[in-house]
This record gives C-alpha cells, structure tokens and sequence, in this order.
C-alpha cells in the first residue's frame, strides 16, 4: 500500500545488555529519546560523568513519558541506573573472556532478561505498597514452591511455548518475519497452531489493550 | 435427523456388537448414521476438491490456501463432529473441570448420535432437577426420553425450542417453579445453543436490549453466529478443561473443594439452599415469562401438546419471599395455560416432598423422583383427552 512502517521491537529479550535493551526495545520511543533528549544535553560529549547525568536524565523523562506516576519514574530511574551501572562494568568485564563466548552470550541474555522483567515489575506496580510487597516477595526467603506457583509456571510455559517457539525462529533468522521464510508446511502448521490457540483457548472479555494508555 | 436410515443401518450394527452394548443402545434409541457419516462425506467431496485443485494448479497461495481447507475441514470433523472425539470428552472431563452446563452439553453432543425412539411418547426437557426427577424412569421406559441442560432457564428454552420440534413428542413435559422464573438470565450459556434463526436473533436483541443495554444484546448475538460458524469458539471449555486437566490446577488450586466448604450432606443441602435463595427474585420474572410465552407459541404450533409440572424444591429453600413469587409465578403460568391451551399441574395435586426426597439442595433422590413420577404418569396416560 506504500506505507512503510519502522521496526519498532527487535527481539529485546534477547539482547545482552541494558544499552542494546533500547537500542531494541519501542525504537520509535528510544530514537526520539536519544535524538531530542540525551544529544541535546550534550550526549557523550562531556567526559564520564555528564555522560552518566544525561544517561539519568533521559531516562528519568523517558519513564515521565509513560505516565504522571512514580511508579513511572522509578522505572525510569531504575532504567538510567542499570545502563548506567553497565557503562561503568563494561570496561572491567574482560575477566569473562575466559568463558566460551557462546555461553557468554546466552547468559548474558538470561542475566539481562532478569533485569527487564524486575523493571517490568516496578513498571506495572499500582502504587508504593504493591511495589514494596512484589520486591519483597521476592528478595526475602522462604521460597516456598507452593501449588500455586507451580500452576502459574505451568499455565505460563503452555501458553507461551508456541510463542517463544516463533521468537526463537525470528531471532536465528534475524527477522520478524522470519516464520515466512520457512517451508510451506512449517507455516502452515504455526499459524493453524496460533489459530487454534486463540480461538479455543482464548479469553474474549472487555480488558483494554494496556497501550492504549499511552 | 434422517430417521429412516437410522432405523435400517442401526439393526445391522446393533447386530455385530456384543449383546449387552447392543441392548443399551437400544434402550437409549437408535443410531444416528446420519450424524455420523454426514460430516466424512462433506470430507471426503472437499479432499477430493482440493486433490483436483492441487493437481491443477502450480500457484503457491491457492496450493496454500487448498491445505488450509483440508487442514481445518479434518481437524473440525476429528475433533467436534464425530461420536468418538464426544466420547473422549466425556471421559476426561467431568462437571469439576468445566462447569456443570458444559458437562451436560457433552452429554447432549454424544446423545445427537442416538435418535430418540421413532412416535415418542413423552420428552422431558430442562434442567438438572428434570434428570434428577425422571433419569430413572426414562431408563426403563423406551417411551419416555429426557434431555437435561444444567442450569436450563426459559431463555434456554427458547433457545432450544427447534430441538423440541425436531424430537416431535406427543407430550412434552417441563418442570418449572418459581425458581427458573425468579433468577436472572444467563448470558454466558447462550453461545453453546443450537444454531437460531435470524427472526430469534432479532427476538432476543429486542428482549435483552433492555436488560442488558442494545450494544450488549448485539455483541451477544453476534458471539451466538460466531460459535455457529467456529465450532472450536463454541466449545472452549473443552480445551480449556483439558489444559487444566494437563496442568491439574484443581487438585493444585483445590478450586473443586472451594466450590462447596461443607462437607456433610446435610450442610451441602443448606448451603446450596442458600444459595437457591439469594438468587431468587421479583425482578426477572416478567422477563423470563416473557421470553417462555416466544418458546410457547413455537413449539405448540407443532401439534405437539404440553405439561407443565410445578416444581417442587428442598422444603429448606421455602421461605416467605419465594412463597410470594411462588404465588406469582403460579398465577402466570395459570394464565398462560389458559391462553394456549397446555395442562399445568400444581404441586398440590402431589405429595409433598420431604428433606429425605433429595439427594441435595436441588435434586430429588429415587425417593423423591419415584414419588413425583408414580403420581405424574398415571395423571398424564389418564388424560388423554385432557381440557384446561
């Protein structure tokens, strides 16, 4: 039709780091932080820590941006602090060579993905206490593995295997479309899957599409 | 329904299965080999289609588009039209798992596979208290066929009103009381009914509008054509129920304990008698009556004559509030039997059940049943020529 669209989420839960996470993670959002926000506070330009003050700042607007609440900001802060915390380890991180870089790697994806999802915590917090309860839970002990985690793991894992499934396919073939790139029958065989997973399995109630907030 | 071929097809297979299966199936009635074969046929003329259309053509879309048909016609057939895919439902899931209106819709999807005996005498239609009431005597009696929908109220009377036409009893039977009047509809249940009309789609926009607002009444009829045309929407809870049975979340959630918290009989009756009452009000009543009358003035234009039992309940669940409705309702259905001409038979005209009569809040146990069975048939083969 003619309108060409940018990419605007490129597998950011694959990346290894917090500075690749926005280089991935809603471009649209991250591009115009970069280029109205962090440059026009001078960017990189003014040694370490102007640097470091512009990396906060942006972030800190960026988590504004969301919403008129301090959940939203506290995201945002968290988000300078660990891109931040990363600038500052990046140089020091050569003890790592030592490990093959494939696993270095994958661990540095699962270590990262950690990172997104307790700023995705903050992120959907309603309020302080909710926040303080969440971060609570999971930094004091027991870790009990009760019924219903178990569930909530396995309910969780069911429904988004087939997805992680095309994920992975996107992410080894470099591109969001890369379930067309495979074979006929493979195609055919993932989308009659989603097919049937969202009609049979579906919830059809009136929740709001969460972006429509923003 | 094609009965005829029913009739012929079912002796011949009735003949090679074992004595005691052949028997309860008979019981039940017979075969259906039109329900069972239909759906392979449409298969087989679509595969055959398709095999033409593959071997015809080179383009990739249409190549695709040929498997997507194929694809999607097998797994609808395998999965919702044939006999064995309704048994293995019926053995995996049970009420606990998907609700007790699902469970009974498996049970009705398996039993569109037996047609009901050929000049059927008698068909019971309605809700758990109507399996309850006459399970026992129509097991015994090939002339008496009873279908039960848990849960069912005067809209899903409406709903399967094409049913009832389509069984054609001499008599059909409901059992009715002032709590299938007295409790608000369910919208929830309405996609698992049967295909309707474009007129009863209109009908229940213009009924429910009211109720529920015009949006909703459409948005609701709109889900209704989408559960006709994608049969895989319709029965969700099928696969849902499966998935909670793979990942065992009632024993994990223990959501099967939380439904009742007691645990006697005698407490079970009480709390479900609570709950009987709390759902019970005024304000449904006209609304409900309303949409009986529409179920009334379809099926009694079939020549087929009605009875209407007033239904008797746990004498826990009887208080001052629904002896008030009781009235009201009572005083309705009078009316309406006067107006179109069906026999209303009031409790007084039975023994009055006892707390021993029921197996729980709801449902007379043998006792109970055989009290109200021995008294109503004799009434109804009594009254053949029977005038309001």
């Amino acid at each position: 039709m003619g309108i060409k669209l940018m990419t605007n989420f490129l597998f950011p839960y694959f990346v290894t780091n917090p500075q690749a996470f926005w280089k991935n993670w809603h471009i649209s959002l991250s591009t115009w932080l970069r280029d109205y926000l962090y440059i026009s506070l001078g960017g990189n330009r003014g040694g370490v820590r102007k640097t470091y003050r512009n990396v906060f700042l942006t972030m800190l607007i960026g988590g504004l941006w969301h919403g008129a609440a301090w959940t939203f900001v506290i995201w945002g802060v968290y988000q300078g602090l660990i891109i931040i915390a990363y600038m500052f380890i990046k140089p020091k991180l050569h003890f790592a060579s030592v490990l093959p870089v494939k696993l270095m790697k994958y661990l540095s994806i699962v270590v990262m993905f950690q990172f997104t999802c307790l700023g995705w915590l903050i992120f959907r917090a309603n309020d302080f206490t909710q926040l303080r309860e969440m971060f609570l839970s999971l930094f004091t002990l027991p870790y009990d593995v009760t019924n219903f985690v178990l569930y909530v793991v396995g309910y969780l894992i069911f429904h988004t295997a087939l997805l992680i499934v095309i994920q992975i396919i996107q992410y080894k073939r470099c591109s969001n479309l890369g379930v067309l790139q495979l074979p006929l029958r493979f195609q055919l065989l993932i989308f009659i899957a989603m097919y049937f997973s969202i009609i049979s399995l579906g919830e059809f109630g009136e929740q709001q599409f969460i972006y429509f907030q923003f | 329904m094609n009965s005829s071929l029913s009739i012929s097809s079912s002796d011949l297979l009735l003949s090679l299965l074992p004595h005691s299966i052949s028997e309860k199936l008979n019981q039940l009635g017979t075969l259906n080999f039109y329900e069972i074969i239909f759906p392979w046929v449409i298969i087989l003329i679509i595969f055959s289609v398709s095999l033409y259309a593959l071997k015809n053509t080179k383009n990739k879309l249409l190549r695709l588009g040929v498997f997507i048909v194929i694809f999607y016609s097998l797994t609808r057939v395998i999965l919702f039209e044939n006999p064995a895919a309704w048994m293995g439902y019926r053995y995996s899931l049970t009420w606990k798992e998907i609700g007790f209106r699902e469970a009974t819709i498996i049970d009705q999807n398996l039993r569109r596979y037996i047609s009901p005996p050929q000049n059927l005498k008698y068909l019971a239609i309605g809700s758990s208290q109507t399996g309850a009431v006459f399970s026992d005597y129509a097991q015994k009696h090939r002339d008496f066929y009873k279908i039960e929908y848990s849960g069912m109220g005067p809209l899903d009377y409406y709903l399967y009103s094409e049913l009832v036409k389509q069984i054609k009893p001499k008599t059909l039977i409901l059992f009715l009381s002032e709590f299938d009047f007295g409790r608000d509809i369910v919208k929830e249940t309405m996609v698992f009914a049967p295909h309707q009309s474009l007129s009863k789609h209109y009908f229940l926009i213009d009924i429910l509008s009211n109720e529920l607002g015009t949006s909703s009444a459409i948005h609701l009829s709109i889900k209704m054509l989408l559960a006709d045309l994608f049969p895989e929407y319709k029965y969700q809870f099928l696969f849902k129920g499966l998935r909670d049975k793979l990942l065992n979340k009632h024993f994990l959630l223990k959501t099967q304990e939380q439904a009742f918290s007691s645990h006697s009989a005698q407490d079970k009756a009480t709390e479900q008698v609570d709950i009987l009452l709390r759902t019970l009000n005024k304000k449904p009543i006209d609304l409900n009556f309303r949409i009986y009358e529409q179920f009334l003035l379809r099926v009694l234009n079939s020549d087929i004559k009605l009875v209407v039992v007033e239904g008797q309940y746990h004498p826990g669940a009887y208080s001052v509030k629904n002896k008030k409705l009781k009235a009201i309702v009572s005083s309705k259905m009078q009316e309406l039997s006067r107006k179109y001409k069906f026999q209303y038979i009031t409790t007084d005209k039975f023994p009055i059940l006892l707390s021993e009569d029921f197996a729980d809040g709801y449902h007379p146990n043998k006792i109970g049943s055989d009290k109200i069975v021995n008294t109503l048939i004799p009434i109804l083969d009594g009254n053949a020529q029977f005038k309001p």
